[in-house]
């Protein structure tokens, strides 16, 4: 009943189905790199490979950066709602920690520049 | 009044009334996601296409979209411009893959181009009109995968009554 040609066309149309889960559900580019914005400074770029400690200075008092297996966080901040710790670790592009009361952004990015949200 | 028929306005009538009742009888089957049907009517466009070709199959179809819409109420909704996308991508890839492949393709594979066609006409108008969200490509795979799987069941029943209605009585 089936012929030749219907193997082809089913074989290419299982094809297509896998190729566009491949394409549209691989998730965003992975991050390589943290930058700290302190007030209106950008105080530092680093690579994510080295595990690293920072502590940045703020109105509030000190954020702790920490870099540790290709990603980053806000491990301690001096905000008294904990919603840059909150934003746990940082390793896809455009995810972002902030600290409102110290100032200070924690953003990683990736070899392709990717938007944090979009809203319509 | 009466206007002058010929034999073919006449097949073209009751075939396309055949698809409406199907159109119809599928339009009350519930659905999990918006975009996701069976596909049910595709079985009698393919037929028509394999036994009456291809001008033939398109009277049947737009028929189909047209009526449907207006018993189901729908006409000119987001929903009937969906079919109506839907169908006619759907009719163009059945034309063509008809034209290259003639009756080396079985209505099996005739309804899986038919299917994939049609998720992919209506995605795009959804897409372009309705929703011009990326989020909304994400929907795809999932959707792509229904009418596989909706293309492979019609086309089975296709190709069994193919059989039955080619076979010299």
């Amino acid at each position: 009943m089936m012929t030749r040609a219907d193997a082809f066309v089913i074989l290419l149309a299982t094809l297509l189905v896998v190729g566009s889960y491949a394409w549209l559900w691989t998730p965003s580019t992975p991050a390589t790199q943290v930058r700290v914005v302190a007030g209106d400074r950008e105080i530092a770029r680093l690579p994510l490979d080295q595990p690293r400690q920072l502590e940045v200075s703020g109105p509030a008092g000190i954020t702790v950066v920490e870099i540790r297996d290709g990603a980053a966080r806000c491990a301690a901040s001096p905000g008294s709602q904990g919603i840059c710790q909150q934003a746990g670790w940082l390793r896809r592009a455009g995810d972002m920690a902030v600290s409102l009361p110290n100032r200070v952004i924690i953003e990683v990015l990736g070899d392709e520049w990717a938007f944090d949200s979009v809203n319509y | 009044m009466q206007l002058p028929t010929t034999r073919e306005d006449h097949r073209i009538a009751w075939l396309a009334a055949l698809a409406i009742a199907v159109h119809i009888l599928e339009a009350a089957i519930p659905s999990p996601l918006p975009g996701v049907k069976p596909g049910l009517a595709n079985v009698i466009t393919v037929l028509v296409l394999m036994l009456f070709g291809w001008r033939m199959a398109v009277w049947v179809t737009l028929l189909r979209v047209l009526a449907g819409s207006l018993v189901i109420g729908t006409f000119l909704s987001p929903t009937f411009l969906l079919s109506a996308a839907g169908a006619g991508c759907s009719l163009a890839v059945l034309g063509l893959a008809h034209r290259l492949a003639g009756t080396r393709l079985s209505p099996l594979g005739l309804c899986v181009l038919a299917a994939l066609a049609h998720m992919t006409g209506q995605f795009l108008l959804a897409w372009w009109l309705f929703i011009p969200h990326p989020a909304l490509l994400k929907l795809l795979p999932v959707l792509l995968s229904f009418s596989l799987v909706f293309g492979l069941v019609s086309g089975t029943i296709a190709a069994m009554m193919y059989q039955q209605v080619s076979r010299p009585s």
